[in-house]
């Protein structure tokens, strides 16, 4: 700083600095950490102190002001939060999640906002959120203590005595498992006046209520996960929680309750991380709320309590907006996103106003759930059937079992004879009371029409195919035996198709009604990854029979190109006739 | 580096209206969407809130901005989403986008709280993740592919962690820059 002093007096000196309150902070720490490295071994040493280190290198890259020879370390408080972050990640976090979490940490929960003093959320958990979302496989890799087996949590349903929860040899982040540490590190911290008492018994009284009120076990409630480290060390954090003594223990138990209310819930089996965030972010009404009056003015706690009122009736209309106009938003999807698929699905369920997509192993198989407003009708799955003219759209109407209710098919290409056949309504009756079980006797059920046997044939594929897309084994040999190639009469035939980088030319030869040989005439993709998926795909096509093949990951335009010339040269050649 | 500057430094309020769009700048076409969202919003807010009686505490007022806000974010997002170009998981952050403005503009007091070029600079630095993300992470530019599948695209940029990745780097090379720009003894 250039000028000195920009406050006005008294200026009172004092041992007080923020170093010394950070390094306090991590002595209080030393308890846990000892704790994680008798319970996980040494390696936990390098996630709690690596991320520590790493926040501090990457601080010192963003700020240098604060860094001197005295204080390599700078304030300690990058040191702080790493040292946070590194004690919520799991004993088998990959080595290179405390550099990235230490990176997070510092530019997005940090700097970004300002440096120490101005970030809105806690830096740590912000980092954790972060990773969370983003590589949940590599840092919640639980172990169980004394031996590195993988294992799951108390809190995802591991057997795990009072006694064991109290002392920590159990499974769970570095920091979280034992109890006793962490009340070691809150007496210390309260000895030396750095936290009030009150805070972290706010959020373990949230946290009871809560399991009362929602039927959990209290005692195991705040004994596992991390809540209890949560309580002592980041709902007292100085930047973000809110300021005033009452506001701050109301704060707490927010915390808390939310948090019991995230496990119980959500698919989330821990809730702490986001708990505390919105709460981070709420603390500056908090504020507004329960804030203390100023000494003598009563006037100014009656206007707090209208503050109240009127956040409080703010957010319950803003809730009330938001849930119409999201009523509104699946009305307005209903009628524009999926308007051709609404009119199809209506062919079936008249009464339909509102579809959901649902998951298909099979990328040209469509399927929705299909409500009248909230009272769910039935399934919809839709597939394009290979026929004799071209694609031919099949509906197929489910029940919640996935048993065929209905089959309907849409506007196609096929000759008048042929299309009038395929929508006799006996024959689509056959398919009605199939389930998935019994896919693969279909073609038998369901006898194809003498006189549109490709026509037929194509359709009874397109239900088979329908019926194995809610299971990845079977969608994948459904969707191989449901290209298969055209009928052509024997021969050599050339075509081309687009592949990644320009034309693929191929020359294709048919002997006795199969495709014996594929040949690749030119291409101009690249040589190696480009030219080994075109071989794997020509073999594909020759020992499936059929175009239906899988396009190869990483060169998905050669693979489409190689399909694309190999269905041209076939649809030049002269036609077997119609059996 | 300017625009990132001025909206991280001097109002770092901005960050929170950041992170919805950060989940929607995937492909270049949704960060226009959102782009789109945010300056219709702003300025129907603005509009909004001009005729509005001033007065001291307007929670009441917030709750009207914050309804047309999201009211314009679900509209432009269905527009958009009528020629399939927004991936069905961006939707809930656009949507989330039409509260932006109200963080641009002081919740809802219309001030002058953003000089004139905020939205511009914001637009444009929401423009440049779009892309950047769009190229680095899935190897096209509005769905076209831009170059061979030999040169891998960092796949993990058009995921929202990914954004939230690139956001940190941007902020670390421009305080690194100014590290090094910044005089001696003037800190």
């Amino acid at each position: 700083m250039s000028t000195p002093f920009q406050s006005t007096g008294p200026h009172i000196h004092s041992q007080s600095s923020i170093a010394r309150t950070m390094w306090t902070i991590v002595l209080a720490m030393l308890p846990v950490t000892g704790a994680a490295v008798i319970f996980f071994g040494p390696k936990a040493l390098y996630s709690i102190f690596g991320s520590a280190l790493f926040s501090v290198v990457f601080e010192y890259l963003f700020k240098r002001d604060g860094f001197s020879a005295k204080l390599p370390f700078g304030d300690g408080s990058a040191f702080v939060a790493g040292m946070i972050l590194g004690l919520s990640l799991a004993p088998g976090a990959a080595w290179w999640i405390p550099p990235l979490g230490a990176f997070i940490l510092i530019a997005i929960g940090k700097q970004v906002f300002g440096g120490i003093g101005n970030n809105i959320f806690n830096p740590a958990l912000v980092s954790r959120a972060v990773l969370l979302l983003g590589w949940p496989r590599y840092i919640t890799g639980w172990v169980a203590p004394f031996d590195s087996t993988t294992t799951a949590t108390p809190l995802e349903g591991l057997e795990a005595s009072y006694t064991q929860l109290f002392l920590g040899n159990i499974p769970g982040s570095l920091g979280e498992t034992s109890a006793l540490a962490i009340l070691l590190g809150a007496a210390y911290l309260t000895y030396k006046g750095l936290i009030n008492w009150k805070v972290p018994v706010a959020v373990v009284a949230g946290a009871v209520v809560a399991a009362l009120l929602f039927g959990l076990d209290p005692i195991h409630t705040v004994l596992a996960g991390s809540l209890l480290f949560g309580a002592v060390f980041m709902a007292t954090d100085m930047v973000t929680s809110p300021t005033g003594k009452t506001a701050h223990i109301v704060f707490g138990c927010g915390c808390g309750f939310l948090t019991v209310f995230i496990r119980r819930f959500t698919h989330l089996p821990e809730g702490v991380t986001y708990a505390f965030l919105l709460m981070n972010g709420s603390a500056y009404l908090i504020d507004r709320i329960g804030a203390d009056p100023i000494f003598g003015q009563v006037q100014e706690r009656v206007r707090r309590v209208w503050n109240t009122a009127e956040v409080l009736g703010a957010a319950i209309l803003i809730a009330l907006v938001v849930a119409i106009v999201y009523r509104a938003s699946d009305w307005i999807d209903a009628r524009f996103s999926d308007g051709h698929m609404t009119a199809a699905v209506r062919t079936i369920y008249p009464q339909a106003n509102r579809i959901i997509a649902m998951q298909s192993y099979d990328a040209a198989v469509a399927r929705y759930r299909v409500y009248e407003d909230r009272n769910l009708l039935g399934l919809f799955a839709t597939v394009d059937a290979n026929g004799y003219g071209g694609a031919i759209p099949v509906w197929v109407g489910l029940d919640p079992d996935e048993t065929i209710t209905a089959v309907r098919i849409g506007p196609h290409q096929e000759s008048p004879t042929l299309g009038s056949a395929i929508r006799r309504t006996d024959f689509l009756a056959r398919f009605v009371g199939t389930q998935p079980a019994d896919r693969e006797n279909l073609p038998d059920a369901v006898a194809a029409i003498t006189g549109a046997t490709i026509s037929s044939r194509a359709v009874i594929r397109a239900v088979e195919r329908i019926l194995a897309a809610g299971d990845p084994e079977t969608a994948k040999q459904a969707a191989a035996a449901s290209a298969p190639l055209p009928a052509v009469a024997d021969g050599t035939y050339s075509g081309s198709g687009r592949g990644y980088q320009g034309p693929i030319a191929v020359s294709v030869q048919v002997v006795g009604g199969r495709v014996d040989t594929i040949e690749i005439t030119n291409h101009s993709d690249t040589v190696g990854i480009g030219t080994r998926a075109m071989d794997a795909v020509k073999a594909s096509i020759i020992q499936n029979q059929s175009l239906g093949v899988d396009a190869v990951t990483g060169a998905t335009g050669s693979s489409q190109g190689i399909i694309q010339a190999v269905r041209n040269a076939l649809e030049n050649a002269p036609a077997q006739e119609e059996p | 580096m300017i625009a990132f500057e001025k909206l991280s430094r001097t109002e770092q309020v901005l960050l929170l209206g950041f992170l919805p769009l950060l989940g929607a700048t995937t492909h270049l076409t949704t960060a226009l969407a959102g782009i789109a969202i945010v300056v219709l919003a702003y300025y129907l807010v603005r509009a909004l809130a001009t005729r509005l009686p001033a007065k001291d505490d307007d929670s009441i007022a917030w709750v009207l901005f914050a309804a047309v806000a999201f009211a314009v974010a679900i509209t432009i997002t269905h527009i958009a989403r009528y020629w399939g170009a927004i991936p069905d998981r961006a939707v809930p952050y656009l949507y989330l986008s039409g509260f932006t403005p109200l963080v641009f503009s002081g919740l809802g007091k219309g001030s002058n709280r953003t000089d004139r070029h905020t939205l511009l600079r914001f637009g444009l630095l929401m423009l440049g993740f779009g892309i950047a993300r769009e190229a680095l992470g899935s190897g096209t530019l509005l769905g076209n592919i831009l170059w061979s599948h030999a040169a891998i695209p960092i796949g993990i940029l058009s995921l929202e962690s990914g954004a939230l990745l690139l956001f940190a780097t941007v902020a670390m090379i421009d305080a690194i820059a100014r590290n090094q720009s910044k005089p001696e003894g003037n800190a």
